[in-house]
């Protein structure tokens, strides 16, 4: 069997020196005595076939053990050829028999069972009997490891954990760079440093007049303190790269302040969310753009320059044929007059449909942008504007954002966006909903403080351009809401003990309630509307002044005189603006059907100084949105799923019922016979007759290919 | 969640967003050994805390002979007090708790009544009659006693392999647990739920192919429905780190740590179920 080969012979004779090596050999004797037990079974092989295995076999970990059995069978060995019973004779072959070596697996019992002995000796583990079977199994499964690093030269293979590793350092911009990666920080560096000594000043200025409005808490390391305090928080692994990461953000020229907005779990991965707000410059030069684009999508459909002329569709369906066979033949003019057998199919006609208009960039819900990230090292990446028919949608809908920003949102009724603007518009609920501060904590800007936030005073032509804009912008909206306006912490605010806080009626809202309308700011649709059929007619009247002649004016003059009708009409049609809590309203107020209680109240502890303790606001309309206070420091956060509490389900909206089908007349369906042969081997005939017109004039064509191809055709099309 | 490494283990439940404030953790573990050493019993867990509008209830279970069998719970309002949970066994309070519309108040011998639904007869695919819906009584003790039942039984998770079969039929922590492995980790058929399984034996060891008596007995849950939805499963600590959340009772945290036979659960929620689950996917 293994005898015969030669590796296993080496394999054997190799690790039993080796045993013997490692342990100190109790006498020199033995070793000689079992040399010789080896030799002898080669010499006679056929006569003690199973005794040679013995001998020849034995794995590393046998040794202990056959070391100390040898010694008494060795010596009892030469006199066991002749007494029967023998105790050392027979025990040999109950080894031999043990030590069998599988076929399938190439391994053998004896061995195993040495294995385990040797383990439970060396590990010792508790009530082995119990869990005898696992123990063994798991014995006997690392035997098949190979070592590590085996062979040493071999690929190593790269772990997972490595591959992150590596993120995670580079993400750090260390100085050095790690192999295969090249590191840009150096180049970004560079970048920073060279821009100040342009606009160095002007960067300044602007930097001082805003300092004042700095309300965030940048500080995530310092309020991970207290959220640990209070029993919620990210993981303490990963407060450290936030930090990091939250640095990288904040050292980019057009950020002001950031702060941690919070967590959403998704399915594959979670959310990391920070709040920012830009810098003055950045929300200009966003702010032009966007207003351009505003200004088209409101223009009614006809007004709009880069529209595009939609070719007709490609002539399919009945109006394709006006007569009977061989229509084509007819000359054009006799063709035009015949008329189609049947209806044409009706096109799609264009539905003007306008939405709300997004807040524009700094108002607000767009007051703040949002910038996410899955996992701490990689780049931030930040959220869309938020638009008031997404938030309006999102109310009606409940999803498991699944961590990929551009993953689709299939839901009824339809979201208009991918999974990165339904982020955007929970934010934007979550935020409004849930940041609360006692009350006193925050107050309003004054005047001047306003006029210096909007950039009044400072007396660069940018700045003016932007109040224009900004004056603009007030025209759409009838009511200027003072909803609408960012908070400083005041100053004088008063330390107050937590036993008057651990009520709602002590806090209130600071951020602007979002109405149902999905704005801040309500917007007057209907006042919307008339303005744009005004646009409207205005504008068909300039195309017609320029097409006509002096004669339609008269006309027009009364056409005119309507318009001004109209808006006396408009005066009419004042719609009542929608209105909801304003902000720095107390949380006492809310309410809703769903919710009975919708703040918690929580101290962290009950058993320390009571200056210690921190108080914890829990939401319970958006499970998980907490707020602490600590003398001054009072931090709101997100931490969960992203899902607003409903007490049982959901109310979702149902289906609209089918619709109707289109009305067919009895002209739709006219009733054809098929066919007769004689009419088929007439229509084959008129195809050849056809054919040979063609080719007379001109050259050789592959008729047999060609007229098979026509003939298939036009018998779909006579179908 | 095993008290033997609970502040490890809360440390690896974070990744849910919540976990127990220092005050709270100190009280909860040095109380749970209390009781354990009190009630003699073999191993101890933290299972959760349910919040509730006055107080939150933190719930605690042990075992002395068969960890699924033989478990008792406990709950506490002020985290060092712990009493026995009642055993539910009547239907209809399990009924009403499902119904239950109000959050929990955090007084346990507060007494709430819920209308549970109405029954028709059905005699041949028609309604005959409708019978009055009936009002249950319901304490507040029981129905946390029941929403804890309800919760464990669908999706208190264990990875594959820590739960042992003896063999006179009690399940016991398997002592020789060494982890999932780098291959095993991801994938849902190798955790298992910590519940008397209702597949049929056989079902769940046909479910692999090196199947093991002792160790496959449970059902797992891969098999959990509406399939693949039922459990979102997430590496985290550079992949070191399997965070499980279960989808139906959101709140529900499961860790395991690749390669070391540390694993647990934790609820911490409102004791409200996701019933919305199959519109959001």
């Amino acid at each position: 069997m293994e005898r015969d080969d030669p590796d296993c012979q080496n394999f054997s004779f190799g690790s039993s020196s080796s045993s013997q090596s490692g342990l100190p050999p109790p006498c020199p004797t033995k070793k000689k005595e079992r040399r010789q037990i080896k030799d002898e079974p080669e010499a006679k092989s056929e006569s003690s076939l199973q005794c040679s295995n013995i001998v020849s076999s034995s794995s590393s970990s046998t040794t202990t053990i056959t070391l100390g059995a040898f010694d008494p069978e060795c010596g009892a060995r030469k006199a066991s050829r002749k007494e029967p019973p023998n105790i050392g004779y027979e025990l040999n072959i109950a080894k031999a028999i043990m030590q069998q070596y599988s076929t399938l697996s190439g391994d053998n019992l004896f061995d195993h069972i040495s294995d385990i002995i040797k383990r439970v000796i060396d590990e010792r583990p508790p009530n082995v009997i119990d869990f005898f079977e696992e123990f063994s199994r798991n014995v006997r499964e690392q035997k098949f490891h190979l070592p590590e690093r085996f062979p040493p030269n071999a690929v190593f293979d790269e772990t997972r954990m490595f591959r992150i590793a590596k993120r995670i350092l580079v993400s750090m911009k260390l100085p050095y760079t790690i192999e295969g990666d090249e590191i840009v920080a150096p180049e970004d560096l560079s970048c920073e440093d060279g821009k100040p000594n342009i606009d160095e000043e002007l960067r300044i200025v602007i930097d001082d007049s805003m300092r004042l409005f700095v309300t965030f808490n940048e500080r995530v390391q310092q309020l991970q303190f207290y959220w640990n305090q209070c029993g919620f928080s990210i993981s303490n692994d990963d407060i450290f790269q936030l930090a990091c990461a939250m640095n990288r953000l904040q050292t980019h020229p057009s950020i002001m302040q950031c702060r941690f907005w919070g967590c959403i779990n998704g399915l594959k991965a979670s959310y990391y969310i920070v709040e920012a707000s830009l810098t003055r410059d950045e929300v200009i030069s966003r702010l032009a753009m966007m207003e351009e684009e505003m200004r088209e999508k409101q223009l009614p459909f006809k007004m709009r320059k880069n529209r595009e002329e939609k070719p007709p569709p490609p002539h399919i369906g009945p109006e394709l044929t006006p007569g009977i066979y061989g229509w084509e033949n007819h000359p054009q003019e006799e063709l035009e007059k015949m008329q189609p057998k049947a209806v044409p199919v009706p096109l799609v006609e264009d539905f003007e449909f306008f939405d709300i208009p997004p807040e524009y960039i700094g108002l607000g819900c767009n007051r703040y942008s949002y910038f996410v990230v899955n996992s701490l090292y990689d780049d931030w990446i930040e959220l869309p504007i938020v638009t008031p028919r997404q938030i309006v949608i999102s109310r009606q809908i409940k999803k498991f954002l699944t961590g990929d920003l551009e993953a689709d949102i299939i839901s009824y009724p339809c979201f208009p966006g991918k999974e990165k603007h339904y982020l955007r518009a929970l934010i934007a609920r979550i935020t409004a909903g849930t940041y609360i501060a006692p009350q006193g904590y925050y107050r309003r800007m004054t005047k001047k403080e306003k006029r210096i936030f909007e950039g009044l005073e400072t007396d660069e032509g940018e700045e003016e351009e932007e109040e224009e804009e900004e004056e603009n912008f007030g025209e759409g909206e009838d009511i200027i809401n003072d909803n609408d306006v960012m908070l400083l912490k005041n100053e004088r605010y008063e330390i107050e003990p937590l036993g008057s806080l651990a009520t709602p009626v002590a806090w209130v809202h600071v951020r602007p309630n979002i109405l149902n309308q999905g704005r801040v700011v309500w917007f007057d649709e209907e006042k919307a509307r008339k303005e744009r059929e005004k646009a409207l007619a205005l504008y068909l009247k300039m195309l017609l002044l320029e097409e006509m002649e002096e004669e339609m004016e008269e006309e027009e003059a009364e056409e005119e005189d309507e318009g001004e009708g109209d808006e006396e009409g408009m005066l009419d049609g004042f719609t009542q603006p929608e209105t909801g809590p304003n902000i720095l309203s107390s949380c006492a107020g809310d309410m809703s059907e769903e919710v009975m209680v919708p703040w918690l109240v929580r101290q962290t502890s009950k058993y320390t100084n009571q200056k210690e303790r921190v108080l914890i606001m829990q939401s319970n309309v958006w499970p998980g949105a907490f707020t602490f206070i600590f003398e001054r420091v009072c931090e709101s956060i997100y931490l969960g799923w992203g899902h607003k509490y409903f007490a049982r389900n959901m109310p979702f909206k149902h289906l609209p019922a089918v619709q109707e089908e289109f009305p067919h007349t009895g002209e739709d369906f006219i009733e054809a016979s098929d066919p007769t042969v004689e009419e088929e081997a007439a229509y084959r005939e008129w195809l050849l007759s056809k054919q040979k017109r063609k080719e007379d004039p001109g050259e050789d064509l592959n008729d047999y290919d060609d007229d098979e191809f026509n003939d298939q055709y036009d018998d779909a099309d006579t179908d | 969640m095993n008290v033997e490494y609970f502040t490890e283990g809360l440390d690896c439940l974070m990744y849910c967003g919540m976990k127990l404030s220092p005050e709270q953790r100190i009280l909860v573990e040095n109380s749970l050994i209390t009781l354990q050493n009190e009630n003699r019993f073999t191993g101890i867990y933290l299972w959760g805390r349910i919040t509730a509008t006055k107080n939150d209830y933190y719930i605690a279970f042990g075992y002395t002979n068969d960890v699924l069998k033989d478990r008792k719970y406990f709950y506490s309002v002020d985290q060092f007090q712990w009493q026995l949970l009642p055993f539910v066994q009547s239907s209809k309070i399990f009924q009403a708790t499902i119904l239950a519309r109000e959050s929990f108040v955090g007084d346990p011998s507060l007494i709430s009544y819920v209308k549970l639904d109405p029954t028709f007869n059905v005699v041949a695919n028609q309604v005959i009659g409708v019978s009055r819906p009936e009002v249950v009584k319901l304490k507040e003790e029981e129905r946390l006693a029941a929403i804890v039942f309800i919760i464990t039984e669908e999706c208190a998770i264990c990875p594959r392999g820590a739960l042992y079969k003896l063999v006179d039929g009690r399940v016991i922590p398997n002592q020789m647990f060494r982890g999932l492995n780098d291959l095993q980790i991801d994938n849902l058929s190798y955790y298992q739920i910590f519940r008397l399984p209702r597949n049929d034996l056989k079902a769940n060891l046909a479910k692999r192919s090196d199947y093991n008596y002792a160790i496959d007995f449970l059902d797992t849950i891969d098999g959990v429905i509406p399939l693949g939805q039922a459990f979102a499963l997430n590496l985290q600590r550079n992949e070191r780190l399997v965070i499980i959340k279960s989808c139906l009772w959101l709140g529900m945290t499961f860790f395991h740590k690749l390669n070391s036979h540390k694993h647990g659960f934790l609820y911490l929620g409102d004791g409200k179920k996701n019933y919305d689950l199959l519109f959001m996917y």
